[in-house]
């Protein structure tokens, strides 16, 4: 790279004495090729970030402390006065441990203490030269306490010099740190490691293993997404489960024996046996029988059939207690059997029952979590990955809190609910006593 | 089909109330719930704007002899001709019966979950297909006539018993029946409701509606029936004019049970 350039310079000079009539501009030409033959002075070498993940030793990750090293040559007599290193911005840096190392010889090992005064300008490092280096060699500056951005991306250090003769260049060429970027929960799990209170804490074995601070924050993301699994399978197996109980229920208390007979049939089987069972029966049968059904709609049927058969019961409980009165009163004015059902049993009963399908709402929600038995990615199998992983329990802590985020809140709304269906209801209007004359009054 | 099965029937009222033929007539009505015999053979004429009231101890039948009326009880045996057509034949409509034919319960039975307007304009909608505007102009006609015209946006649980059974019988007028069955309306009313449900049932009366009424209220009987049957172990026991029942009963045991109750 060098040789080429020199003949270009020397051809350029030739040029200038053959044709004396432009010596001014060859002398401008002069003026411009100088800095470009100087450029070489230095040259980057590399310049890398010290890995720093606990997962891979590759992987450089933002917002956990790291290092900085910047190798770049030194042309013999250049005379290098100064150095500025420009940290990327979102970078921090400390200087207290800064090591800057002249190598030099044939095989660049030795080491050369470089008399230097450091100054920070923002996120401008400076190293002032006592004596400008004029040795051929390395220049190894290594940077400590560094936290990259914790967004991470590629970091590209920049930086000057300046000549003993005061012209100042840059170094080109010098290749990006890669830095991952690592997520919120993350880097709070990271500060709180650090946290003299979460190693007092840790230091028990029990809390360490149920309780462990940084592991309950970086489960709780990875759990989400197990808990977001768990809420569709119930959004979607919850609303289709109850159609299929009040059809269950019609059918119980039907006059047709046949109908009778292939709800309570069903009912009593889907109750009478384990959830669980149910589960194995569906994922493991169905394929061995050659039917393939996707593990997320295997899922959803499995949990609304069996939620289906605990509605019906709920529903025809509803239903029986209605007063005979309200069928009698429908009838009575020439609505058939199904207008009755329809428009005054069904109606009253959806009133009575919702404090119980909460219940119910709640016990699926919670049954999601045999689901983990065959493979669905719900919550309980999100928490036990880590658990694997990491050997203690808290993510199943996590889990916990995720399904009591959920059935707390209900059992409350429950508890409410079935204190206004006992009658503790505000009223619109107050009953008004009425005057025995009231109507005759009106009569008169 | 029902509507001609309507208007069939209406030919027939018009014949009948020309000829005197009865609106109703039980011909030998037994029932028995299992092993339980109820009633025992009950022979009961009701002519177009008679006024009905059947008194008797309770256990007597008079209750299960007006449910078997509207078939909410099946008559185990005989017949029950309603404006010339038998409505114990099994191929008979039991519906399009029953919506000529109001009844009014003695626990009122209105749907809690609607409004008074509501509780009057559903059966309309549903058993007559009258439209919702209709519906509601009638049954604001119908609660202003039992005095709850400022009700109408109350629910059951806010009014009081008197109240309620008030929009029951607006609820069962509002179907323009032809007869109406009373089952000891105010039986399950404090006293001082009482009086406003039989001024309107006694309005009712004055206006010709044909009323078979089930009570325990003598003072109604004596002022309002027409004819007042006395039952006791599922016979009908006497029937005639209240005051020649009232102050010269013929039968024994109609006499103990009006001094029993004076």
């Amino acid at each position: 790279m060098k040789a080429p350039t020199f003949c270009e310079s020397g051809r350029r000079r030739g040029e200038a004495v053959l044709l004396a009539v432009l010596a001014f501009v060859v002398a401008l030409v002069g003026v411009l090729a100088v800095p470009a033959e100087r450029a070489e002075a230095m040259e980057a070498v590399k310049c890398t970030g010290r890995p720093n993940s606990e997962d891979d030793p590759t992987v450089i990750m933002g917002a956990t402390e790291s290092r900085i090293t910047f190798e770049a040559s030194i042309a013999e007599g250049e005379g290098v006065s100064s150095l500025t290193l420009h940290i990327p911005d979102g970078t921090t840096f400390g200087t207290d441990d800064l090591a800057v190392t002249l190598l030099t010889g044939d095989d660049l090992m030795t080491r050369n203490e470089v008399d230097y005064t450091e100054t920070v300008d923002g996120q401008d490092l400076t190293l002032e030269f006592a004596e400008p280096i004029t040795q051929e060699g390395h220049l190894n500056i290594l940077v400590y306490d560094v936290f990259f951005p914790t967004d991470g991306g590629e970091m590209q250090v920049e930086a000057t010099y300046e000549l003993a003769d005061g012209t100042e260049e840059s170094i080109e060429g010098i290749p990006a740190i890669p830095v991952e970027g690592i997520s919120l929960t993350e880097s709070i799990s990271q500060w709180l490691e650090e946290q003299p209170w979460v190693q007092a804490w840790n230091s028990n074995r029990f809390l360490h293993l149920f309780f462990d601070p940084s592991l309950l924050v970086t489960s709780f993301p990875v759990v989400l997404t197990g808990f977001f699994m768990s809420i569709s399978i119930v959004a979607v197996a919850f609303p289709l489960a109850i159609p299929m109980g009040l059809l269950l229920a019609l059918m119980r208390i039907s006059k047709l024996r046949l109908l009778r007979g292939i709800a309570t049939t069903y009912v009593n089987i889907v109750r009478g046996t384990p959830l669980f069972l149910q589960i194995y029966v569906a994922f493991f049968g169905l394929p061995l029988a050659g039917i393939q059904i996707p593990n997320f709609i295997l899922g959803v049927t499995v949990m609304c059939m069996n939620s289906g058969a605990y509605m019906c019961e709920i529903f025809r409980a509803g239903i029986l207690s209605i007063s005979k009165g309200q069928t009698e009163a429908a009838r009575s004015l020439g609505m058939n059997g199904a207008q009755t059902m329809f428009y005054v049993i069904l109606p009253q009963m959806f009133r009575i029952v919702i404090p119980n399908l909460t219940s119910e709402f709640i016990v699926l929600y919670k049954d999601t979590s045999l689901l983990a038995a065959v493979g669905i990615m719900e919550l309980v199998m999100y928490a036990r990955t880590i658990v694997a992983s990491t050997g203690s329990i808290t993510p199943y802590i996590v889990a916990a809190l995720f399904y009591l985020v959920i059935t707390l809140p209900l059992s409350k709304v429950t508890r409410h609910l079935e204190d206004r269906v006992r009658g503790h209801h505000t009223r619109k209007h107050a009953i008004e006593p009425e005057p025995a004359s009231e109507k005759g009054a009106t009569n008169e | 089909m029902s509507d001609a099965v309507v208007n069939e029937a209406e030919k027939n009222d018009a014949a009948a109330a020309t000829g005197d033929e009865p609106i109703l007539r039980i011909v030998d009505l037994h029932k028995s719930f299992g092993q339980t015999v109820v009633l025992r053979g009950i022979d009961i004429d009701i002519h177009r704007g008679e006024v009905v009231v059947v008194l008797g101890p309770s256990g007597s039948g008079k209750s299960t002899m007006l449910r078997c009326l509207n078939r909410l009880e099946e008559p185990t045996s005989g017949k029950i001709f309603f404006e010339g057509q038998d409505i114990t034949d099994p191929k008979t409509d039991v519906n399009d019966v029953r919506k000529r034919m109001g009844m009014v319960f003695q626990q009122f039975n209105l749907f809690p979950h609607l409004d008074a307007l509501h509780n009057v304009m559903l059966a309309q909608q549903k058993v007559l297909g009258r439209s919702a505007e209709e519906a509601e102009r009638v049954a604001r006609e119908q609660l202003a006539r039992v005095g709850l015209a400022e009700r109408a946006d109350y629910y059951p649980d806010e009014l009081s018993g008197g109240q309620q059974q008030r929009v029951a019988i607006a609820r069962a007028l509002a179907m323009e029946p032809h007869v109406m069955l009373f089952d000891e309306a105010t039986s399950a009313l404090d006293p001082e409701l009482v009086r406003g449900v039989l001024d309107v049932m006694r309005e009712l009366a004055e206006q010709g509606m044909t009323m078979v009424v089930v009570t325990h209220e003598m003072g109604f009987a004596r002022d309002v029936a027409d004819r007042v049957v006395f039952m006791e172990g599922g016979y009908v026991v006497e029937e005639g004019a209240p005051e020649q029942l009232f102050t010269n009963p013929k039968s024994p045991r109609t006499a103990e049970f009006l001094g029993s109750i004076n």
